[in-house]
């Protein structure tokens, strides 16, 4: 299976997800216009990855900002790895933020809180 | 046109009224205008505001409500949206001693204004825990239709302002109504 990966631009994230390392990163901003229309192919990569995954999947989410359009394909993005994980497979994210960025940080204590997954906390130091 | 009237007088009225102004427009609306504000909303602000949280929260602010709750509204009937003579959307951003202040208006069908002020009305009524209780809640439903998404939208910008959202609108005939949103984030 092909690695999944989107360059970044000033709307969208840089996604890269790596099928043979089980390595999965989006980081910039994602605001895009229309969100289910850019977050679509990686919604079906997803559904295949979860055909034949890893042991491990790791998930580092480093992310600027992003719209509640996105948000809400996040957690769709979330719900697959969930169910990753109910299948036995081990599945960690990694959730970063800048150290003054409440907003960044309540965002990700918002996911924490709404889906099951160990979803880690870090402070990136300015 | 009259009811562009009553738009440049209310523009004018906003303008200067809320602090030093950094950002008018008012104009007609599609992809590439609604990119061109959130471009120059975000440089103006790097020259401004020197917290880069502050930034990106205005910043994310303006983009929730020129997509989210104006452009990509599909709400009960925004076929008249599209009308060319009800084409028209203002935007400004001030700064104020202890605020910024975002200011944005344009037409919605009236159904649509009395679902947003239903919605506003509400939202301005919750405390920052309900808020948060709320926002949660919209966001694992998963629900993709506009509607909850406008909903999100709304409880996400009163979550990142902090304080009660203002609104206004002006109904001129019985299919339209002018829909200005007011939103204050603290310095």
């Amino acid at each position: 299976m092909k690695d999944f990966l989107k360059k970044d631009t000033p709307k969208t994230p840089l996604i890269q997800m790596e099928y043979e390392s089980g390595y999965f990163l989006i980081s910039g901003r994602s605001i895009p216009e229309n969100s289910i229309e850019f977050y679509r192919p990686l919604f079906e990569w997803l559904d295949e990855y979860n055909t034949k995954p890893q042991t491990k999947t790791q998930f580092d989410v480093r992310l600027e900002y992003f719209n509640t359009s996105s948000s809400k394909c996040l957690v769709e993005v979330f719900r697959k790895l969930e169910f990753l994980k109910a299948s036995g497979h081990e599945v960690e994210v990694n959730w970063y933020y800048e150290e003054d960025d409440e907003d960044m940080q309540e965002s990700g204590e918002d996911f924490k809180e709404v889906i099951k997954l160990p979803i880690h906390m870090h402070i990136l130091e300015e | 046109m009259k009811v562009h009237s009553e738009v440049d007088t209310l523009y004018q009225k906003m303008r200067g009224a809320n602090g030093e102004e950094l950002f008018a427009f008012k104009g007609m609306m599609n992809d590439d205008i609604l990119g061109e504000i959130l471009s120059r909303v975000e440089d103006t602000l790097s020259e401004y505001e020197s917290l880069m949280k502050l930034q990106r929260r205005i910043n994310v602010i303006a983009v929730e409500i020129l997509q989210n709750i104006f452009h990509h509204f599909e709400g009960v009937d925004s076929t008249t949206v599209n009308d060319p003579s009800h084409n028209i959307v203002m935007f400004l951003l001030s700064k104020g001693k202890d605020a910024y202040y975002i200011i944005a208006g344009n037409y919605v069908p009236i159904e649509t204004a009395e679902f947003l002020k239903e919605k506003i009305d509400s939202i301005n009524n919750l405390s920052v825990e309900e808020l948060k209780k709320r926002y949660r809640k919209v966001l694992s439903n998963g629900d993709f239709s506009e509607q909850g998404g406008a909903g999100l939208g709304i409880i996400d910008i009163a979550r990142k302002s902090g304080q009660k959202l203002d609104y206004d609108f002006i109904t001129n005939d019985n299919r339209n109504s002018f829909f200005t949103i007011k939103v204050s984030v603290p310095v």
